[in-house]
């Protein structure tokens, strides 16, 4: 039933199985951290566990068996993603903005460009992100995010993603993944002040 | 002189590539002069930042496991599709 290992290298002699018991939850919880659904989560570490048995002869044991799997799990990711990517609609999508710089978020703005609401002071972010429902805030409000910023935004700063690697992988232009960006950073950084340094705001905020 | 709109367009682009010698010197100069686009820059920095902090949080999650289902459904293909390709 079982491959039977060519070579008698600890490594290779590893049963798949092992894998499973002891990286299993760890790969699942780092799909499920990006494409932010469980059978999806599911299905991807199956197939990078079956992508790692084909490919174990490619396995020279100088990364943790762990940051190999996980190297495997994070190209699957990001095909899933882009997949995902092009399969939502468009209404959300740069390409329905046709006005002159496309880059919207107007309302941030008043008529002569200056704020219409500066942003607040936030009182110790680096103290913030010790704090456990600083996280929970932070998911929840990349969560709101429209599908497709949500996506980008996730590749681009959760994922490190360089940014042509997207547009190529996309097929979008750098101007619209850029304009995505700038809109999903102005909603991610409102949201955070409404929803975490909220509190602060109050005491801080000086009309102008 | 470039407003606070250009400003925050152009500090969200320079988190993705290079800005141009005449881009920089524009976003130095109203820099220079707002507190209410710095403090932006500082806050957008930070979001960066933390958001790449969300990798290792989900990852740390003891909470999440892959169920019991699935674990055994992956299992299965690991036999029957794993065993069709021994290592050579």
């Amino acid at each position: 039933m079982q491959p039977t290992p060519a070579e008698p290298n600890d490594w290779q002699a590893t049963n798949p199985e092992t894998w499973l018991e002891a990286h299993g939850d760890y790969l699942y919880r780092y799909a499920l951290s990006r494409v932010r659904n469980e059978t999806l989560a599911e299905d991807l570490v199956q197939e990078t566990l079956l992508a790692a048995i084909k490919g174990r002869a490619g396995f020279d044991g100088r990364a943790s068996e762990r940051t190999w799997l996980t190297g495997i799990l994070k190209h699957k990711v990001i095909d899933q993603l882009r997949r995902q990517y092009r399969e939502v609609p468009l209404e959300d999508d740069v390409g329905a903005c046709h006005d002159d710089d496309g880059f919207g978020m107007d309302e941030f703005f008043a008529a002569d460009g200056h704020w219409a609401s500066r942003p607040a002071a936030w009182s110790d972010p680096a103290k913030a992100t010790e704090d456990s429902h600083f996280w929970d805030a932070l998911s929840l409000c990349v969560e709101r995010l429209a599908p497709k910023q949500r996506q980008l935004f996730v590749l681009r700063e959760v994922h490190g993603a360089g940014n042509e690697e997207i547009c190529k992988d996309m097929g979008i232009t750098p101007t619209n993944a850029g304009v995505m960006l700038y809109r999903a950073r102005m909603s991610l950084r409102q949201c955070l002040e409404l929803n975490w340094f909220g509190l602060r705001r109050e005491e801080t905020e000086t009309r102008r | 002189m470039m407003n606070c709109q250009q400003t925050s367009r152009l500090l969200s682009q320079s988190l993705d590539r290079p800005l141009s010698f005449k881009e920089r010197l524009a976003l130095r100069l109203h820099l220079l002069l707002c507190g209410a686009c710095r403090r932006f820059a500082r806050q957008l920095r930070f979001l960066s930042r933390t958001a790449a902090g969300l990798e290792t949080r989900g990852l740390a999650d003891r909470r999440v496991t892959l169920g019991e289902p699935a674990r055994e459904r992956i299992k299965r293909a690991l036999r029957d599709r794993g065993a069709d390709k021994p290592a050579a």
